[in-house]
């Protein structure tokens, strides 16, 4: 092969190779074609071995191959070459982050960016160790310390853009991504990226879309293939999921958790047939929060319902059921407000506080206001027909609820029709009870103990919570019979 | 409406709300095949109907809707009612 001088543009020193090559080999590894690119990458690294260059791009191609033990043995060659080069090191890093090994990497990343300070894909990779291992306020002064030059550099908004991920700052995430990929607009990690925090926003369906055209670009990409598959799994389409798991495998067969997740993904999308989601399915949330609508989500139960996702105080429910829940969701009677990043509907006629799950980067606070009162106006009248076709057991959840309180609650849900209610309470110290009734069709019990925990995550008592379900339905079927 | 002009309406409403054209409304498709459709996407498919037949769906309907063909069935008998209103 011709070794060309041409005009140093990168900064490399040594004596050019065909630029020819080295556009084949970036070609082929932004189509993903790796092993194109590393059969180019190592014909240049060993006919120009004088050239950075081709050692680096031999060195990320076997990493992104995992070709693990290759790519050691390079950076040991290549360090031996350039001992003033941060890159050998900072190979090291990322295969020690590989393998979980956070102390060496720690080494090697810090031996990066002390032989190069300037260099902000290692100050980029150190900050990403720093976050990894919670060390939030150190990758921060990592970031704040970056020289001028490099603060704006595409590896350190993408430092930025997953501390910001990390810390659940989702719309401060989705910005700092979109503002990474404006840098880098052909690079796979800020799709991916942006298509997390996206997902973190709940805003699943324009993460898919992003990933959607992302697989057009890049379709033997191995970290595009598995960004779509979180998607569809954090979306709970396991069909989907499941088909997306299997292409992962077909890319790279090696892959360290595809082929579990493909099992879940089935036994997930088995589920909606079996006979626990068709008696989650009869049960219909009351409140007083999340929990009971977290647990038939998580079986895939996933009927639309006004007070699934509220926040309702026994006083509070006992007025809207006596109302008949009339004028929720009219304009003049609620707003809006963010809860951290999230909007939420606060209705003055009562006082429910609905979820929205809408992030308050997507869109102004009155589009959505208008769309959740209408939500919550369809919602009210789907829950004023389940209350009067009475097949429905509804569920109230509340840690202190008393008999006379249930009873109440109860008599104001008959007053629709013949539905039931069952009380759920907590055992305080004492031992989960079995499902009782305290009127014909008044069920109560305790669970050992309430899901939601004081930080604002979920701790549910999933076992528990099937017993109490399994055994009101029993109950109900039994009272059925008995009446019949 | 026919048959063929609800899935026709359903393939708008899903590329709308969805905001993308890649989703082939069938009558079996259910939110275990579309990323993103859950109990609160269900309520935008549902508004985008509304507006595009300008009749409002009462909330009692939404309670046995568990796929696309459950969908068009809703969507059939709703003109069916407005046409039968306005006759």
């Amino acid at each position: 092969m011709d070794v060309i001088d041409c005009p140093i543009e990168d900064g490399l020193s040594g004596p050019r190779v065909p630029q020819e090559l080295f556009r084949m080999a970036h070609d082929a590894g932004h189509r993903g074609a790796h092993d194109q690119a590393l059969l180019i990458w190592e014909r240049l690294r060993l006919e120009a071995p004088q050239n950075e260059r081709s050692w680096i791009g031999s060195l990320n191609t076997l990493f992104v191959l995992r070709l693990d033990s290759q790519a050691a043995r390079i950076a040991d060659e290549m360090e031996r070459r350039f001992p003033n080069n941060g890159f050998p090191p900072a190979m090291r890093a990322r295969l020690a982050m590989r393998s979980n090994e956070w102390n060496l990497a720690e080494t090697c990343w810090r031996s990066a960016t002390s032989l190069e300070p300037s260099n902000p894909i290692f100050r980029g990779g150190l900050v990403t160790l720093l976050i990894h291992l919670g060390r939030r306020a150190e990758a921060e002064r990592e970031i704040d310390t970056a020289p001028p030059s490099s603060a704006q550099h595409s590896s350190l908004r993408a430092a930025r853009a997953t501390l910001a991920e990390r810390s659940g700052k989702w719309s401060a995430a989705i910005a700092a991504w979109q503002s990474y990929i404006e840098s880098a607009p052909d690079s796979v990690m800020g799709v991916a990226g942006l298509s997390r925090s996206l997902c973190g926003a709940r805003r699943f369906s324009e993460a898919d879309n992003i990933l959607a055209k992302a697989r057009a670009d890049f379709p033997l990409d191995i970290g595009i293939a598995v960004a779509s598959a979180h998607v569809a799994e954090a979306s709970q389409a396991w069909r989907v999921a499941q088909s997306r798991w299997e292409s992962v495998l077909r890319l790279a067969p090696q892959h360290p958790t595809a082929t579990a997740k493909v099992e879940e993904c089935k036994r997930q999308s088995n589920q909606e047939k079996s006979e626990l989601v068709k008696i989650l399915d009869k049960f219909v949330s009351l409140g007083r929060n999340c929990e009971f609508g977290l647990l038939q989500k998580s079986f895939g139960s996933e009927s639309p319902g006004l007070l699934r996702w509220a926040s309702t105080r026994p006083e509070v429910l006992l007025q809207g059921l006596r109302n008949k829940f009339a004028r929720l969701g009219d304009e003049a009677t609620t707003e809006i407000f963010s809860e951290g990043e999230e909007f939420i509907v606060r209705d003055r006629c009562y006082g429910f506080l609905l979820h929205t799950f809408i992030n308050v980067s997507a869109g102004s606070a009155d589009s959505i206001f208008r769309k959740q009162c209408r939500r919550t106006r369809i919602l009210v009248d789907k829950l004023v027909d389940q209350l009067r076709a009475g097949r429905k057991i509804f569920v109230y959840q509340h840690p202190e609820l008393n008999d006379e309180l249930a009873v109440d609650i109860y008599d104001a849900l008959r007053e629709y029709g013949s539905g039931v209610l069952l009380c759920v309470r907590t055992a305080g110290g004492s031992p989960a009870g079995r499902v009782r009734l305290l009127r014909p069709m008044l069920m109560v019990c305790e669970i050992e103990r309430e899901g939601a925990k004081p930080d604002g995550s979920w701790n549910i008592c999933t076992e528990n919570w099937l017993e109490i379900c399994q055994d009101a339905h029993a109950l109900l079927i039994k009272q059925e019979v008995e009446n019949d | 409406m026919i048959e063929v002009e609800a899935y026709v309406l359903l393939q708008e409403v899903f590329n709308s709300v969805f905001g993308r054209i890649d989703i082939i409304v069938t009558p079996t498709l259910n939110a275990r095949d579309v990323v993103g459709w859950n109990s609160l996407k269900q309520l935008d498919i549902i508004m985008e109907i509304e507006d595009r037949l300008g009749i409002e769906i009462s909330g009692a309907k939404l309670e046995d809707l568990r796929n696309v063909g459950d969908l068009a069935g809703l969507v059939i008998a709703e003109t069916l009612t407005r046409s039968a209103a306005s006759d």
